[in-house]
């Protein structure tokens, strides 16, 4: 998505550098060194620094950049490259590690060994910035939190004591993972801690999933085509239904799963941030604040779910063993890290309504859960029925509606049912739903670039369009803990109640069939 | 094609053309032909092979002899992939000397990486010989799917006052060409005469080699998007580019001469009168920035068998040199290196792939209207080609 900033960034920067006149892209990010906090995590190891190498290698990063990796155990600097040569060659996008490429990446990869409570760390980071910044001649810093949550304002603290939040000859920028909290109350604290030593405008609170091409295309499709806009309302739609399904279990990470659960782990960010996009009104630019400042608003709009609703609003699941691609995996109590006892939610549906002109009365259903049958993520728009039975079915069954769904993972794309008279001159009409599909990978066969690349390039080059603000944090969190502190009631479900590998709780069928309506089968 | 649909050869027939293989059809029946191949495709996606005919434009190729017509359809084939067409492929034999016309269609078809649907586009090839060739724009006319834009990729080095040439740049809204397939005698006078006639039917003229420099032209301006080297920009005083050879044949200089007109209109450069001396194996000449002289210099690099363009090196008044350089072992990486004379230079490797002919047809495809870059830096190339006149 080309913003409207991007847009007066291109007029102003081709002043600046007129060889940009009509090129496709419009800047690169200007030198800058890259801090990350937690350098021998996962995180660093499959996504980091590998998004980096790519984007190294397609020649978007600028000369004069670096990365100082900071974690805990000891390691030299050719032991820091030769664990991330490792990383690169097993997660990159680009098949074959390019041995120069490599080479000429690496040599800019540094290593800082420290606990992130010692202020020693930090007085040693400060001066390796200080040498590097001495070649470079740059001054440009991005912090990059990705640690276990816990030391997000240990970190933030600590670096304003260092003195290392902000300089006068260039930008300081920091990013902090998910999850940003995990609840109101310590995401409202961590924001305070944050901007105690930065701003606003130096914080990037990322989503990943808003690094993917589809779901700025969701906003594409809904304000570049005039077709859509006009029924994009109660009027036309019946409602709205968001899968975020994944297969896999929680891959070792029962520690921190036990206390998010899916609740935490998907619906506050990426659950909600997909449906601030699909329900939103048209921001007046695309401006990053313009685009979040309607975001938000949806977000507001979001009708809390009293206590006393619970139950009618949402249905909570645990997976039990089960059978997936034709593979025997354990229940939730039984993988690693988690209580026996657990009751930790696995799989959440929820139904909200978004009290606006445009969505009043609409139910949106939400469902997210791990070990379902696949991965698939997906918004439907669900609309509503022609009001007369022009056609009668053979069968006396109502004819299928129309469905526009737009598909996130695994391939993205956006796709139309309608209903189609079956060709043949029989006297009874026949009407069949046909699909008209639009597959990104397909018609404009290009390798999307991952998310974390665009995301690393977007916060170097100053674009928060795709992060989320510190309202649109807390007011997500607003929402999620009405949910959860009806869960303290006494009366928690009676877990496993899923199957892995099947679509969930018969609850949750049973949920929305109350409301005369059907999941969609995926 | 027979009618009876139900039967099992037929079937397998269209899949057969589904598959790849090409089927010669009656030159009046190719429509139809075609409605009764996706129609044969539909009844299949029923019974669990789906597939899905998508066209997002016309693709009308021209060339000479089999061999090349066999390279272009290999071409398409790939861009297909993004660029779901429908392509109408003109085989000529004008020297032939019994006039004749022949058609066959075919589809190209990809499965998505993720599965799913395959997704296909559709060929139909007509075979034009001796007096047929200068005929055949009124068999493909007929055919261009409406309300598309019409791609002509004219895979040769065009002869401007060419009737088939003409008729088919009437219905065109873009015109595609290669000028490193042009004898480099003649490439001056070519490119001229091509900008007048796109601009006065207003077509939008693409050259592959345009393309072959979007990441030269990307790297470049990225020495220049922010200070410290920004401020050189100015004072560039000297530009030097040496260009691959390929043994046994002259050097191309049109790519080289397209980077220095995109740079010379950019900045504003001006050709110095009488300053141009071409000889056969080197091109140096002097341009007048606001700043001063500007002094190119082109040779070939005898060292460096290949493609395309091998280095680039700008230098500025005070010593500052920025420059692009193809790595002698690994030419498909690049270093990219600043020097400054203040400190804070730089060298970094990137990918420098040499882009196939698919990839710069699928860019130039991408494209939907004029590009004013090109226009101007193709005006001060064919200047400095003509030494000024
Ligand atoms: N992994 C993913 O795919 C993923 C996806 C989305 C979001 N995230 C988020 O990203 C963050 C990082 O996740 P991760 O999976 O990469 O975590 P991880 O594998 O546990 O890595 C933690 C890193 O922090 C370092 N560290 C921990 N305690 C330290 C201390 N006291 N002092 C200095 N260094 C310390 C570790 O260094 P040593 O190795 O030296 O101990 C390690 O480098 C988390 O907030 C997570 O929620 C991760």
């Amino acid at each position: 998505m080309q913003t409207e900033r991007q847009n007066e960034m291109t007029i102003e920067e081709t002043v600046e550098n007129p060889l940009r006149v009509g090129m496709r892209s419009q800047r690169t990010p200007e030198p800058n060194t890259l801090v990350i906090f937690g350098a021998s995590g996962d995180l660093t190891q499959r996504k980091l620094v590998p998004a980096l190498y790519d984007l190294s290698l397609e020649g978007l990063l600028p000369g004069g950049f670096a990365v100082v990796g900071m974690a805990r155990r000891p390691k030299t600097n050719s032991e820091f490259r030769s664990e991330m040569k490792d990383a690169v060659a097993q997660h990159s996008r680009t098949k074959s590690l390019q041995p120069s490429a490599w080479d000429a990446f690496a040599a800019n990869l540094y290593y800082c060994q420290a606990e992130f409570n010692d202020p020693g760390g930090y007085i040693q980071l400060a001066s390796m910035l200080q040498k590097i910044e001495s070649e470079t001649g740059c001054h440009n810093r991005l912090y990059y939190l990705a640690t276990p949550p816990r030391y997000y304002s240990e970190i933030a603290k600590r670096l304003g004591e260092a003195g290392l939040t902000r300089r006068d000859d260039g930008w300081t920028r920091i990013i902090v993972e998910k999850p940003f909290g995990r609840d109101l109350a310590s995401a409202a604290e961590l924001n305070r801690t944050l901007l105690s030593v930065f701003s606003e405008d130096q914080v990037y609170r990322i989503d990943h999933y808003l690094g993917k091409d589809t779901v700025q295309n969701i906003l594409v499709f809904r304000f570049a085509n005039g077709i859509f806009e006009p029924i994009w309302n109660r009027r036309y739609i019946d409602h709205v239904q968001i899968t975020v399904a994944e297969s896999i279990g929680i891959e070792g990470r029962g520690g921190y799963y036990e206390r998010a659960g899916v609740i935490r782990d998907i619906i506050q960010n990426h659950a909600l941030q997909l449906l601030s996009l699909a329900a939103m009104e048209p921001p007046a630019t695309f401006e990053p604040d313009a685009v979040r400042d309607e975001k938000v608003k949806v977000l507001r709009a979001v009708r809390p779910i009293p206590s006393e609703d619970e139950q009618a609003s949402t249905v909570r699941g645990q997976y039990g063993p089960g059978v997936i691609s034709g593979q025997r995996v354990a229940s939730y109590r039984e993988e690693d890290k988690v209580a026996a006892e657990s009751v930790t939610e696995t799989y959440l549906a929820l139904r909200l309504f978004i009290d606006n002109w445009r969505w009043s009365g609409v139910p949106f259903y939400i469902r997210s859960g791990k070990r379902l049958p696949k991965r698939v993520t997906e918004i439907a728009i669900i609309f509503k029925q022609p009001p007369l039975a022009l056609f009668p079915t053979t069968d006396g069954s109502r004819i299928e509606p129309n469905v526009l769904s737009i598909t996130i993972q695994p391939d993205e794309g956006i796709s139309l049912n309608f209903g189609s008279k079956v060709p043949g001159t029989g006297a009874a009409l026949r009407i069949r739903p046909v699909e008209m599909d639009f597959r990104y990978g397909t018609s404009f066969g290009v390798a999307t670039p991952d998310a974390y690349e665009r995301l690393l390039l977007d916060s170097m080059l100053g674009d928060a369009t795709l992060f989320t603000r510190r309202d649109e944090v807390e007011v997500a969190w607003a929402f999620i803990n009405t949910i959860t502190e009806s869960w303290t009631n006494p009366q928690p479900p009676s877990f496993p109640n899923y199957e892995a590998g099947t679509w969930g709780p018969d609850e949750a069928d049973e949920f929305i069939e109350r409301d005369g309506r059907k999941w969609r089968r995926l | 094609m027979a009618e009876v649909v139900d039967g099992m050869e037929v079937l397998d027939e269209y899949r057969a053309i589904l598959s790849g293989e090409a089927r010669r059809v009656d030159v009046p029946a190719v429509e139809s032909e075609l409605t009764q191949l996706w129609k044969a495709a539909a009844r299949d996606s029923l019974e669990g092979q789906p597939v899905v005919r998508a066209c997002v434009l016309n693709l009308v190729g021209y060339a000479q002899g089999d061999d090349v017509a066999q390279h272009i359809n290999e071409v398409i084939s790939q861009v297909s992939a993004r660029h779901p067409s429908r392509s109408i492929i003109i085989v000529a034999d004008p020297g032939a000397k019994s006039a004749g016309l022949r058609a066959s269609i075919s589809a190209h078809c990809q499965i998505p990486p993720a599965g799913g649907r395959q997704v296909c586009s559709e060929q139909i090839t007509l075979h034009a010989s001796g007096a047929a060739v200068d005929e055949v724009h009124g068999t493909v006319l007929p055919l261009l799917v409406p309300g598309l834009p019409v791609f002509l990729w004219w895979h040769d080095e065009p002869l401007l006052d060419n009737h088939l040439f003409q008729e088919l740049l009437d219905s065109c809204d873009h015109l595609l060409i290669d000028s490193a397939d042009f004898a480099p005698e003649r490439t001056a006078a070519l490119l001229t005469g091509l900008q007048r006639i796109t601009q006065e039917n207003d077509i939008t003229l693409s050259d592959l080699n345009w393309s072959r420099l979007t990441h030269w032209r990307e790297l470049v301006a990225q020495f220049f998007d922010a200070s410290p080297g920004r401020q050189y920009l100015d004072r560039l005083d000297a530009v030097n580019v040496e260009i691959a050879s390929i043994h046994g044949k002259k050097p191309d200089f049109t790519e080289g001469l397209l980077l220095i007109g995109w740079l010379a209109s950019r900045l504003g450069w001006v050709l110095e009168e009488g300053a141009l001396r071409p000889r056969l194996d080197a091109m140096s000449f002097k341009l007048k920035s606001g700043a001063g002289p500007v002094t190119v210099k082109l040779t070939p690099d005898p060292h460096h068998t290949g493609e395309g363009l091998h280095s680039l090196s700008l230098r500025a008044a005070g010593g500052a040199i920025f420059a692009i350089s193809r790595k002698a072992d690994d030419p498909a990486c690049g270093i990219v290196s600043a020097e400054l004379p203040e400190g804070g230079g730089y060298s970094r490797v990137v990918q420098m792939d040499l882009p196939s002919e698919a990839t710069l047809l699928s860019d130039e495809l991408d494209s939907s209207g004029h590009d004013a870059s090109f226009e101007e830096a193709l005006a001060h190339a064919v200047r400095f080609m003509d030494g000024g006149q």
